[in-house]
This record gives C-alpha cells, sequence and structure tokens, in this order.
C-alpha cells in the first residue's frame, strides 16, 4: 500500500533549456497517476474501488497563469500531457496538479530566452536588482 | 521451593496464554486486506448508485448545452487520431486549433468528448494568448468503438466541431 501510495505522487516535466525569442516551445508533462474510475471492481469480492482522479492542471509562467485543463474520468491511467507555450522572456514555469481529494503536487523548470544577437533576454531590471542591495 | 511455587501458579499460565491469543487474533483481524481496506470501502455505498452503463441521450445533450444553437465553423480544428486503437486504455489523440493566437482569435476553452463511454466528458482546455499555439496531445480511454468529438469555443463566440471515429478492439472500463 505505501509503495502504491509513493508512486501516485511521482511527477516529471520536460522544457527546453532554451529558446530564441518568439519561438514557440512544447512543454511535455507527465504524471504517475493510477486514474481510478470510480467504476471498476474488485473481481473476487465486488467491491467498487473509490473514484481517484487528477481534476486541475495548471501551468504558470512567471507567476501567471496561461494555461488550464480540467481532467475527467476518461483520462488514461500515468497521464500523459504535452502542450505550446510562446517564449518572450526567460523565467519560471510551474505545472500543478490537484487531486479529486484536493491535495496538489507541483513542479518547476527554467527556461532562458535568447535575442537574434544572442543576448539574454531578463524580466527584471538588473539596475534596480542592484540597488536593492544597500537598502536591505 | 516457596518461589517455584509462586512462578507457575494457575491463573499467571492462564494470562500468559491469553495475552498471545489476544496478539495473534488482532493480528489476523488487522491482516484482511485483502476483503477491503477502510480506504477502499468509505465509499462503496454512495458509489453504487451511480449508473455505470453509457447513456446516449444524455451525451447528447451535453454537446447541445455546449453548441447552444450557434453556426458551427468548419476547418477549424485539425484533430489527429488513430483508426485502429488495440488497446482501450490509452488512445494517443492530438488536435491543433487553426487560429492566430491575437486579440480575440484565440479558442477559450476546448471540450473532448466520447459518446459512448459512460462519462462523455473527458477533458477541458482552457487558452490565452500567451499559449501560442492551441494545440495538445493527451492520451484517453474508450469503452467501445466510438466517435471522439472535438469541440472550440471561441473568444468571438464562434464554435467548431470535428469527429473521427476509432475502432476499438479491447476496450477500457469507464
Amino acid at each position: 500500500m505505501a509503495n502504491e501510495e509513493r508512486k501516485n505522487w511521482r511527477r516529471r516535466l520536460r522544457v527546453p533549456i532554451s529558446a530564441l525569442q518568439g519561438e514557440i516551445i512544447t512543454i511535455k508533462t507527465m504524471a504517475e497517476h493510477i486514474m481510478e474510475p470510480g467504476v471498476r471492481r474488485d473481481p473476487e469480492t465486488g467491491v467498487i474501488y473509490p473514484k481517484k482522479i487528477i481534476d486541475l492542471v495548471i501551468c504558470r509562467f512567471n507567476g501567471k497563469q496561461i494555461y488550464k485543463s480540467h481532467w475527467f474520468s476518461g483520462v488514461s491511467a500515468n497521464p500523459f500531457m504535452s502542450f505550446k507555450m510562446k517564449a518572450i522572456t526567460s523565467g519560471l514555469v510551474e505545472v500543478e496538479w490537484v487531486d479529486d481529494y484536493g491535495q496538489s503536487t507541483y513542479k518547476k523548470a527554467v527556461i532562458m530566452v535568447y535575442d537574434k544577437n544572442g543576448k539574454k533576454i531578463i524580466p527584471m531590471k538588473l539596475d534596480k536588482a542592484s540597488s536593492n542591495k544597500e537598502v536591505m | 521451593m516457596y518461589l517455584k511455587k509462586n512462578i507457575f501458579t494457575r491463573r499467571k499460565v492462564f494470562n500468559f496464554i491469553s495475552g498471545f491469543a489476544c496478539v495473534f487474533s488482532s493480528k489476523l483481524s488487522f491482516a484482511e486486506n485483502k476483503i477491503g481496506s477502510p480506504f477502499r470501502d468509505r465509499f462503496q455505498s454512495y458509489r453504487q448508485t451511480f449508473r455505470i452503463e453509457p447513456d446516449p441521450e444524455e451525451a447528447k445533450k451535453i454537446v447541445r448545452n455546449i453548441i447552444k444553437g450557434r453556426e458551427i465553423r468548419e476547418d477549424l480544428i485539425y484533430l489527429r487520431a488513430p483508426d485502429i486503437a488495440e488497446n482501450g486504455n490509452t488512445v494517443p489523440i492530438s488536435f491543433s486549433v487553426n487560429c492566430s493566437m491575437e486579440g480575440e482569435d484565440y479558442p477559450k476553452i476546448v471540450h473532448i468528448l466520447v459518446l459512448d463511454n459512460p462519462f462523455p466528458e473527458i477533458a477541458k482546455f482552457y487558452f490565452t494568448p500567451e499559449s501560442g499555439e492551441a494545440s495538445v496531445d493527451i492520451r484517453i480511454r474508450m469503452r467501445t468503438s466510438s466517435n471522439i468529438i472535438v469541440i472550440a469555443e471561441m473568444s468571438d463566440g464562434t464554435v467548431g466541431e470535428t469527429k473521427s471515429f476509432v475502432d476499438v478492439t479491447i476496450g477500457a472500463c469507464t
């Protein structure tokens, strides 16, 4: 039982390390989860396994929600999903999976976006970050 | 002589044996995971009231509620699904919506429905202009060979729909 439960929490996220500005990148996600539809019966005893599925998948880029999907019982076990994103600035990609029971897990990855000249595009201004040191 | 008499009184021996018996019996009662652990049993009576057989009229009602009598745009969605799926547990499908993701020309919600499943709704996808292309790959379950329907609700208020038939040899039990 303990091993089964541990398997349900394993998540995978694959985001390209670097991209050009304006390029459309693919984000691949995979969650190891028994997506129990709430219909299956135990063959020996006839007990119905209770429903336990992943309901919500949210993708955030630099804290802003860019993509969301609701899942129902028709999604297969160990659900794989891939979707697209437009690379404008470099930043943090977070993907969050929320369970039927309200339990949530998340994974994060960093993407660097380069200009045509090979310059990094960073969402914050460097001058202000350096001035923060004096305040601290 | 005095000590020996005290150790093996009838009462002490009886207590010793009964203690062992208690431990063994409790172990047996807790180890009955096969019949159904308490986690499995919790919702059993509640879940048995659910219908398991598919209801085609309700599936049509769901589609009608999404479209709401609007005109269906053609060539909006490009759906890729296999003709024959050997295993109904994992059917890989992918769709892409043919639009420029600028201004109001992007899909707000995209639905995936399989009409012969007992629960025909499979997934909803919410897009924003930040996601550069409205295309998703996903794996779904299918009970029998039936139509996959993808409906896209654009932010203008227009609707697009595509279907494709998939043959399933071994069905899943959704």
